[in-house]
C-alpha cells in the first residue's frame, strides 16, 4: 500500500481507508514537525521571569497575552514590518522579473557564450556571502546608497538562484507549445509571455515565495545597511531583545512569531498559483 | 515588430537606470553634523543615547546624528563603516577591541589632540579606563564607562541558612569563599556559586592570584605559570570537584545571571552592569568585593570608550574632537549615571548605582582604590583569536572532560604563537606610523 | 586590390538558406541579449562584481583598515599546513553529505504525501512551510532548549522509551548530528514546495497511459514520476549541496563551532578569519578554495545530468 503513495491521487480516493490513512499521516507529520514552532509560540506568552529562567519550561505557568502589545511597544514593529515588506517585496519583484527573462534566454535561445555565462551565474552561488559583504557594502557606500531603499534592495535582487530555478523549469516545458505559437506568427516576446510564462506560473510562484521568505528573514544585510527606523526591517528589530546583558526570550520569540505569521498567511493565500491550471490534453500523444 | 519592441524596452531600461541613479544620490548626511556610532539594543539603552544626543545638540549647537546598532551586529557594522568611510566622526569602541582597531590603523591616536587642548583633563578619568584606552603607549579612546567585577549574593538564601551576610568591603579569602559555597550547596537543588565558564570570568581569579594570560611584555603566554594554574584549578574545582555550581546545559546560552535569578544560587560573579537586571530578582540581594587571592582582590575592570576613525581629518577632526569631549564630559556622563546601567568613566560624575541595595556604592570605591582592588582587563591586538582559542578548549575542563593541566599544556604553544602575532601587529603598526 | 583581400564569404554569392540562417542566428543573439540585459546589468554590478573583488582580495594582505600589500599566492599556500582549515572542510563535508540526502528524501516523501489530491492540502502545505519560514535566530534557540541534556524535550521523550539520550550539543560525537537534524527540519520545506510544483506539472495522461500499459505503481513512479521530476530534483540537489557547503547561521548560534572545533564549518572559519582576525586575504583565499570544491561537485552533477535528467527534447 505504501508504494501506491508514489502515484498522485492513487491513495486519495474519497471514502477509502487509504484516504483516511493519508489524512492521518498528514496530521501526524505536521504535528511532529511543528513542535518547535509551537514551543516558540508558547514561550512567547510566558512571563519575563519564566522565559528567562535557567531551566526553561515550555507550557506557560501563566499566560501573558499582553506580550503581544509589549512587543509592538518596545520596538516600532509595525513600521519594521512595513519596511520588511518593501525590502522583501522589492528584491523579489526585481529578481523574479529579471530572472524569468534571463532564464528564457538560457533555456530557449542560442547565443555565443551561453554556457559560459550560465556558468558564471552559477559560480556566484558558490561564494559565501560573508566574503562578498565587504565589496558590496563599499560599493553601495560609494554610490551613496547607505540607508536608502535602492541601496538595500538592489544588491540582493540579482542573484543566480532565480535564473537557475527558472531555466531548469523552462527546459522542462515541451517545445511543442512554443513551436505551435510561432507557427501562428508569434515572435519570441509573445511566445515568452503567452506560452512560457503561463505554463511556468508554479515555478515562478515558487521562486517568488522562496526569495520573499529568504529576504524577509535576512538579518545581516539590513542590519548593516539601514541606520534609521525608516529602513530597518523586522529581523533587525528582533535584535533589540538581545543585548549584552542577556536576552528577553518571551518578547524575542513573540516578535519572531509576529514576524512569521505574515509569511504563512501570504503563502496560504497564494496557493492557487502553485497548482497547475492548464491541462495538457489536446496537444498530441505526450 | 520585434525591433520596435526592443527599442521600447531599451528606453524603458535607460529610464529606470536614470531614476535609480537619481534616487540613490538622495542620501547624504548634512555637512557639519555630529555623526557618531554606538551600540544599543533595548529601548532603555536607546533612551540614554537619545538623551546624549540632545545634550550634544545643546552643547555644540549642531545636529547630532547617532547611528545606533544592536550590540550583536555592532562590530561587523563598525568594520564595514570604517572600511567604507561612513563611520561618522566618532565611534564607540569596546575596551576589548580598542587594541585590535588601534593596531590596524582603524582609529587615530588622540595624544596630539589632548596635548593641544588645555581644557581637557584626562586625570578626571579613572586610571583603569585610561589604561584600557591605551595602545602602544598612545591614547586611542576616551572612556565613557568603566566597572570592576563584583560578587553578588542572595541575601534571602544566606539568611535562610543562617549565614551572616559577608562584609561588603572586606574581601573573603578563597578558602573562606569555597567553604561558604560548599555549605550553601548542601540542600538539594541549591548551589553556592555561578559564573561564566569562560576566560572573561577566569581572569578575575587569575589576576587575584598574581598571574595573567600573558607576561608583562606580552611576548609569551603565562597561563601555565603556577599563579594562573592555581586560579584556574580553583575555579574548575568549584565546578567539577566541589560541584557548587548549577550544571552546564549549553555553553552558548549558559548565563550566570539566569542561574542567579532562579533564586537558588548564593553567589554570582558578574559586573555591575547586571544590576539593572538583578533588580528583577524576587529575593533580596546585594554586592560585595571580589574574593581576595594570594595577590589580593583584583577582579578584572572593563570599560568602553569613544574613538575617532583615522579617516577623519581637517575641519571634521575639530568637530570630532569636540564631539568626543562632549560625549565624555561630566555633564553627559551624569546622564549616563542617572540611567543606572553602568558606572561613568569620570571621577567627577555622579554614581550610577544608588541603593537599594545598600552596598552598591562600593563600585566607585573600588575604582577609586579605596576598597578592594581591580585589574584592567589586559588584552592583545588579536584578542578575538585568543578568546576564540580559549573558548574552544577551556569549556572541556568545566565539563570535567579533561584536566586543567592537560588543557593548559595544549593551549600554551598555540597561545605563544598568538602572542608572537600580537607582537607582529604592534611592529606593523609602528612601521605604519614612521 | 580590396577585392583580393576580402574574405571569400563576402565575394561569392551565398545560397539563400545559409544567409537566412545567419540572419536568424544574429537576430536570435540580439533577442537573447535583450532578454538577458535586465538581469545581467544588475548581476554584473551587484553580484559578480563583488565576487571578482573577493578574488582580488585573495591576492592581498589586508586587515581592512590599512593599505593592503601584495601577497600573491601566499594566502593559498597557507591553506595546506593549516589544520583548522582542513578540519573545517571535513566538518562541512560531513554536514553536507548527510544532510542533503536526508533533506531531499524528506522533501520528496512529503511532496508525494501532499500530492494525493486532498482538498485541505493548501493548509498542510502552508503549515509544513513554517519551519522554513521562521527566522533562524529565534528558532535555533528553541532547538537549543530541545537538546538540553536532562530537562530538554528530546531526551525526556527518549527517556520515556528507556533511552538515555546523549548531551547532544555539548557531546563530541552528537553535536554534528544534532545540528544536521535541526538543519533538515529547517530546510525540507524548500525541496517540498519545488517537488510539489514539479509533481503538479506532470500530465495526468502519462500515468493513465502507463496504467493502460499495465505498469505497477512502483513502475509508474520509476518510469513517469522520477524522470518527469528529474529537472526539479537536479535543481534541488545542486542548490542543496551549494547551500549546505555554506552552512553558518545555525552552527554559530547553537554551538559556536564547538565542542572544541567539531562543528566549526568552513564558512564559520572564513567569517572568523575575515571579521574577527581581520585577515581578509586569507579569508578570500579560503572561500575561493571552497568555491573550487563546490564547482567541481556541481560540474560533475551537470555532466551526470545528461544521462539522468530528462528534459523535453
Amino acid at each position: 500500500m505504501t508504494t501506491e503513495a508514489l502515484t498522485p491521487g492513487a491513495l486519495a480516493k474519497p471514502g477509502t481507508s487509504s484516504r483516511k490513512l493519508v489524512v492521518f499521516a498528514c496530521f501526524l507529520v505536521t504535528a511532529i514537525t511543528l513542535i518547535p514552532v509551537v514551543m516558540m509560540v508558547l514561550v512567547a506568552f510566558q512571563s519575563d521571569a519564566e522565559s528567562m529562567a535557567a531551566r526553561p519550561t515550555f507550557w506557560p505557568s501563566s499566560w501573558h497575552p499582553e506580550n503581544l502589545a509589549r512587543a509592538f511597544d518596545l520596538v516600532p514593529l509595525g513600521r519594521y514590518l512595513i519596511n520588511t515588506v518593501i525590502f522583501a517585496g522589492g528584491t523579489t519583484l526585481l529578481e523574479t522579473i529579471t530572472a524569468a527573462l534571463a532564464a528564457y534566454a538560457f533555456a530557449r535561445l542560442n547565443f555565443p557564450g551561453r554556457n559560459w555565462l550560465f556558468g558564471i551565474y552559477l559560480a556566484t552561488l558558490m561564494i559565501p556571502s560573508q566574503v562578498t559583504l565587504i565589496p558590496q557594502f563599499v560599493l553601495v557606500a560609494k554610490l551613496h546608497g547607505i540607508d536608502t531603499w535602492p541601496g538595500m534592495i538592489l544588491p540582493h535582487a540579482f542573484t543566480a538562484l532565480g535564473v537557475f530555478l527558472l531555466r531548469q523549469f523552462f527546459l522542462g516545458i515541451p517545445r511543442d507549445y512554443e513551436e505551435a505559437a510561432r507557427l501562428d506568427g508569434a515572435n519570441r516576446w509573445q511566445a515568452f509571455t503567452r506560452v512560457i510564462v503561463p505554463l511556468a506560473i508554479p515555478a515562478i510562484a515558487t521562486l517568488a515565495v522562496f526569495k520573499f521568505i529568504g529576504q524577509w528573514n535576512n538579518l545581516l544585510w539590513p542590519l548593516v545597511i539601514s541606520n534609521s527606523d525608516a529602513t530597518r526591517t523586522a529581523a533587525v528589530g528582533l535584535q533589540v531583545f538581545q543585548d549584552t546583558n542577556g536576552t528577553q526570550w518571551n518578547l524575542l520569540l513573540m516578535a519572531a512569531t509576529i514576524t512569521t505569521v505574515p509569511l504563512i498567511v501570504l503563502f496560504f493565500l497564494t496557493q492557487r498559483w502553485f497548482v497547475r491550471g492548464i491541462t495538457m490534453s489536446g496537444l498530441g500523444g505526450r | 515588430m520585434s525591433i520596435e519592441l526592443s527599442r521600447r524596452s531599451i528606453l524603458k531600461l535607460t529610464g529606470l537606470a536614470g531614476l535609480g541613479a537619481a534616487v540613490t544620490g538622495c542620501s547624504t548626511t548634512p555637512s557639519g553634523a555630529a555623526t557618531w556610532s554606538m551600540w544599543s539594543s533595548s529601548p532603555a539603552e536607546r533612551k540614554v543615547w537619545d538623551a546624549f544626543s540632545q545634550y550634544v545638540e545643546q552643547q555644540l549647537k549642531v545636529e547630532s546624528i547617532p547611528t545606533l546598532t544592536p550590540s550583536s551586529g555592532y562590530p561587523t557594522k563598525l568594520d564595514l563603516q570604517l572600511v567604507s568611510g561612513t563611520a561618522g566622526l566618532v565611534t564607540a569602541v569596546n575596551g576589548l577591541l580598542l587594541q585590535t582597531y588601534g593596531a590596524r590603523g582603524a582609529h587615530r591616536p588622540l595624544n596630539d589632540l589632548i596635548a593641544a587642548d588645555p581644557d581637557f583633563d584626562l586625570d578626571d578619568f579613572y586610571p583603569a579606563i585610561r589604561k584600557i584606552a591605551t595602545f602602544n603607549g598612545q591614547t586611542y579612546g576616551i572612556g565613557f564607562d568603566v566597572a570592576p567585577t563584583v560578587l553578588y549574593y542572595n541575601k534571602t538564601l544566606l539568611q535562610k541558612q543562617g549565614i551572616a551576610p559577608p562584609s561588603p568591603t572586606e574581601p573573603m579569602s578563597w578558602a573562606t569563599f569555597r567553604e561558604l559555597a560548599i555549605e550553601l550547596s548542601g540542600p538539594a537543588d541549591q548551589y553556592g556559586f555561578t559564573c561564566a565558564p569562560a576566560i572573561d570570568d577566569l581572569v578575575s581569579w587569575i589576576y587575584s592570584a598574581g598571574g595573567n594570560v600573558m607576561n608583562a611584555e606580552q611576548t609569551v603566554s603565562t597561563l601555565d605559570a603556577p599563579e594562573a594554574l592555581q586560579a584556574i584549578q580553583f575555579v574548575v574545582d568549584l565546578f567539577v570537584k566541589d560541584k557548587v555550581t548549577p550544571p552546564i546545559t549549553n555553553l552558548v546560552t549558559e548565563s550566570a545571571l539566569a542561574n542567579f535569578l532562579e533564586g537558588n544560587v548564593a553567589f554570582m560573579q558578574n559586573g555591575p552592569w547586571q544590576v539593572v537586571n538583578a533588580r528583577k530578582a524576587e529575593f533580596d540581594w546585594d554586592v560585595m568585593v571580589f574574593p581576595a587571592g594570594p595577590a589580593g582582590s583584583l577582579p578584572r575592570v572593563s570599560g568602553s570608550t569613544f574613538a575617532i576613525p583615522s579617516a577623519v581629518e581637517g575641519e571634521e577632526l575639530d568637530l570630532a574632537w569636540k564631539l568626543v569631549k562632549t560625549l565624555t564630559s561630566t555633564g553627559a556622563l551624569d546622564i549616563y549615571a542617572e540611567a543606572g546601567r553602568n558606572n561613568p568613566a569620570r571621577m567627577s560624575s555622579g554614581s550610577a548605582f544608588k541603593p537599594p541595595p545598600d552596598n552598591l556604592g562600593i563600585v566607585q570605591q573600588i575604582l577609586a582604590g579605596k576598597v578592594g582592588g581591580g585589574h584592567p582587563f589586559d588584552v592583545t591586538t588579536n584578542w578575538n583569536q585568543v578568546k576564540q582559542l580559549l573558548g574552544q578548549d577551556l569549556p572541556r575542563t568545566f565539563l570535567g572532560q579533561v584536566s586543567v593541566a592537560e588543557v593548559v599544556d595544549g593551549l600554551k604553544p598555540r597561545l605563544d604563537v598568538l602572542m608572537q602575532q600580537h607582537q607582529d601587529n604592534i611592529r606593523q603598526a609602528e612601521a605604519r606610523k614612521g | 586590390m580590396a577585392v583580393d583581400t576580402l574574405p571569400a564569404t563576402l565575394t561569392t554569392p551565398q545560397p539563400p538558406q545559409r544567409v537566412a540562417r545567419r540572419k536568424n542566428r544574429n537576430r536570435e543573439t540580439l533577442t537573447a541579449w535583450l532578454f538577458l540585459l535586465p538581469s545581467l546589468i544588475g548581476f554584473l554590478i551587484f553580484t559578480a562584481g563583488p565576487v571578482v573583488a573577493a578574488g582580488v582580495i585573495s591576492l592581498l594582505n589586508w586587515n581592512l583598515f590599512s593599505a593592503p600589500t601584495w601577497a600573491g599566492l601566499k594566502n593559498f599556500a597557507r591553506l595546506g599546513p593549516d589544520p583548522t582549515f582542513w578540519s573545517a572542510l571535513g566538518n562541512t563535508a560531513y554536514f553536507t553529505f548527510v544532510s542533503v540526502p536526508v533533506t531531499i528524501l524528506v522533501s520528496l516523501a512529503l511532496a508525494l504525501l501532499l500530492n494525493q489530491g486532498l482538498r485541505r492540502i493548501a493548509v498542510f502545505r502552508s503549515l509544513l512551510l513554517l519551519p522554513y519560514a521562521t527566522i533562524t535566530v529565534a528558532v535555533a534557540f528553541v532547538w537549543i532548549w530541545l537538546y538540553i541534556p536532562h530537562d530538554g524535550l528530546i531526551n525526556a521523550v527518549l527517556g520515556l522509551v528507556g533511552i538515555n539520550g546523549p548531551a547532544w550539543l555539548i557531546d563530541d560525537n552528537w553535536a554534528m548530528p544534532a545540528l544536521i537534524a535541526m538543519s533538515v527540519w529547517k530546510s525540507f520545506g524548500f525541496g517540498m514546495v519545488v517537488f510539489l510544483a514539479g509533481l503538479q506539472a506532470i500530465p495526468q495522461q502519462l500515468y493513465e497511459a502507463a496504467k493502460v500499459d499495465g505498469s505497477s505503481t512502483w513502475q509508474s513512479f520509476r518510469n513517469v514520476t522520477l524522470p518527469m521530476l528529474s529537472p526539479a530534483l537536479f535543481f534541488v540537489v545542486v542548490t542543496s549541496i551549494i547551500g549546505s557547503f555554506q552552512v553558518f547561521d545555525q552552527a554559530l548560534i547553537m554551538t559556536n563551532g564547538g565542542p572544541g572545533s567539531r562543528t566549526t564549518t568552513l564558512v564559520m572559519y572564513i567569517y572568523r578569519t575575515g571579521f574577527e582576525n581581520y585577515d581578509q586575504g586569507y579569508a578570500a583565499a579560503q572561500s575561493l578554495v571552497l568555491f573550487g570544491f563546490i564547482a567541481v561537485i556541481t560540474a560533475v552533477q551537470f555532466l551526470l545530468q545528461r544521462r539522468l535528467v530528462h528534459y523535453d527534447n
